[in-house]
């Protein structure tokens, strides 16, 4: 079964995935994911238990997030949420 | 290595609808400025002993404060006018006379929250700051709460990764948090989104430094000595890297900043020099250079790792070099958490577990047998540790060490599992294993010798039935009619 991940950050030669709604943390060997894949990438990955089966990155879902994120960062950052 | 990666829940914590009543502090005990860098403080001469626990204080009324500071335009790229200590109008007094001898206690606590970061720092005016909040659900809260406090002056995250950031949502929910202080950095996790979302839902005032700027926490002054930009590819490499002088007592704590950023800041040519170290990222061999360690010359400090944590942290190089450097060593997986008291002319360090530092390494290099090794000093017993710490054996005799540096954990049934340690070269060593079926008789764990560097390892399958749990391991080294013990545990996974 497919899922969602994302890598918050990579330690020696693991890479750190945060999996799914309620970010399970997991470490993967770094080598077992796609050549490129970079902190803050989303991906799809293919789990069985804790074995990483195969991944792939989603550009679309990092592309998203990261449009969602910076939108709450300048709304933080021009003080909206102190203003209501 | 085909070893599978460990998991650890982080719990489903949807965050009730309810919206605590958030006490907004319109006045915060925070602001930030523009300056130059003091310059390096002297260490201390005197290091009372490790001591009690340092005392908790009620931190009730907000305290008085200077109105807040915009940082709008303030922080203009710096490198074109290297700070000049010269200048500085702060410039630590001697300890007895002149505006800078500080009043008053300063507490800096390094939480101990498994493998992340958590620092709660208590300054003689009450001001309270929270410095990152480990990942979630590693007990940063409790220990807030657990000292009485009640509030937040500053929330600062050093940067958005998981097991710095993840604790820090249910903080901002469960107390008045007045100013949250990050480096601008954003990432994409959900863990990162939900804390954008917590500052809001919070009302606490948000803003971001750089370097050259100063954080201002009541008569607490920090220096930003890091990021110089608010962006960058690698996470830890944008860490803000803080520096706090309080009389002739001074802190460094540089987040997860690697060798590159220590280079960088370096090659900034601020004061870096501090008493009292908090150790880059976990005390990863990524950081902790040479020449970072020559210019702080600390002589205390402090990692935060979790015990038998997946990255090895810290790693072995770390420690060598900082009992090399002669420094005191202090770790959040062997002493629980770390409290340094100062009264800006000395400090204390008090552990949970009430153990000393960490016994230096074995001398990399098998020179004059004794004297290479610092002796170990006193363990202190005002503290009674009620729970059998991991590695809370009896001290071992001077020219005997033992540590465990590392241990596989979790292992599924079936995988190998390593542990490495550190002890005197030449000493015997043995191993054993408990599962609930007894002592492990599997082959690789059979008694060896340390080589020449003090070295040793033993790496074993675990049986493919073993029941999974968290089984305790014990390694002793014998030495002539000297021997060390020392107690950890590995988990067994499903």
């Amino acid at each position: 079964m497919k899922q969602q991940a994302v890598i918050d950050r990579f330690e020696d030669g693991w890479a750190v995935l945060l999996i799914g709604e309620e970010e399970r943390r997991l470490n993967v060997p770094r080598k077992n994911l796609p050549r490129g894949a970079r902190e803050g990438h989303w991906l799809q990955v293919e789990l069985e238990g804790d074995q990483l089966l195969s991944a792939s990155v989603d550009r679309e879902a990092t592309e998203q997030a990261r449009r969602r994120v910076m939108e709450k960062l300048e709304r933080l950052r021009r003080g909206d949420h102190l203003r209501d | 290595m085909l070893r599978k990666g460990d998991t650890t829940m982080c719990s489903i914590m949807r965050w009730p609808v309810f919206v605590a009543a958030v006490i907004l502090l319109t006045l915060s005990a925070t602001g930030v400025a523009c300056g130059a860098s003091a310059p390096a403080a002297p260490k201390p001469t005197q290091l009372a002993a490790p001591a009690t626990t340092a005392p908790a204080k009620s931190a009730s009324a907000p305290t008085a404060v200077p109105t807040i500071e915009s940082l709008a335009g303030v922080g203009e790229p710096t490198q074109a006018q290297p700070q000049e200590p010269a200048a500085t109008p702060e410039t630590p007094a001697p300890p007895t006379e002149g505006p800078a001898v500080p009043t008053g206690q300063l507490e800096v606590h390094i939480i101990d929250v498994g493998q992340g970061d958590s620092i709660f720092i208590r300054g003689p005016e009450g001001q309270t700051m929270l410095i990152d909040g480990g990942s979630e659900g590693t007990g940063a809260l409790q220990y807030l709460q657990g000292q009485s406090v009640d509030h937040l002056d500053l929330m600062l995250a050093t940067h958005p990764h998981e097991d710095h950031i993840g604790g820090l949502p249910a903080i901002l929910k469960a107390m008045p948090v007045a100013r949250v202080v990050m480096n601008g950095q954003p990432t994409t996790t959900r863990i990162y989104e939900r804390l954008l979302d917590a500052i809001a839902a919070a009302k606490a005032e948000y803003q971001e430094v750089k370097r050259g700027d100063r954080i201002q926490l009541g008569s607490l002054t920090f220096d930003v000595l890091h990021p110089a930009v608010p962006t960058g590819p690698n996470l830890n490499n944008q860490s803000i890297v803080l520096r706090l002088i309080w009389g002739q007592v001074s802190f460094l704590l540089p987040g997860d900043a690697e060798r590159e950023t220590e280079g960088d800041i370096l090659a900034s040519s601020r004061p870096v020099a501090a008493t009292i170290l908090k150790v880059g990222h976990h005390g990863s061999r990524t950081a902790t250079s040479p020449a970072w360690l020559k210019a702080i010359s600390p002589a205390v400090a402090i990692y935060s790792a979790g015990a038998g944590n997946s990255y090895g942290h810290p790693h072995p190089e770390t420690l060598a070099a900082l009992a090399t450097a002669g420094v005191q060593v202090y770790g959040t997986d062997v002493s629980g958490t770390v409290v340094i008291t100062s009264d800006g002319a000395g400090y204390s360090v008090a552990t949970a577990k009430g153990n000393g530092p960490r016994a230096p390494p074995a001398a990399p290099q098998p020179v004059p047998p004794a004297p290479a090794v610092a002796p170990l000093p006193p363990a202190p017993s005002a503290v009674a540790p009620a729970v059998p710490a991991p590695t809370a054996a009896p001290a071992p005799s001077a020219d005997l060490a033992l540590q465990i540096v590392s241990v596989s954990s979790p292992v599924r049934p079936g995988a190998r599992a390593t542990l490495t340690a550190q002890t005197t070269p030449g000493a015997q060593c043995s191993i054993a294993v408990q599962y609930k079926s007894g002592p492990s008789s599997a082959s690789g764990l059979e008694p060896k010798t340390a080589d020449a560097s003090g070295n040793i390892s033993w790496s074993w399958t675990v049986g493919s039935t073993t029941t999974p749990g968290t089984w305790p391991i014990t390694a002793t080294a014998r030495l002539g009619s000297n021997s060390v013990t020392r107690d950890t545990s590995f988990v067994v996974a499903r």
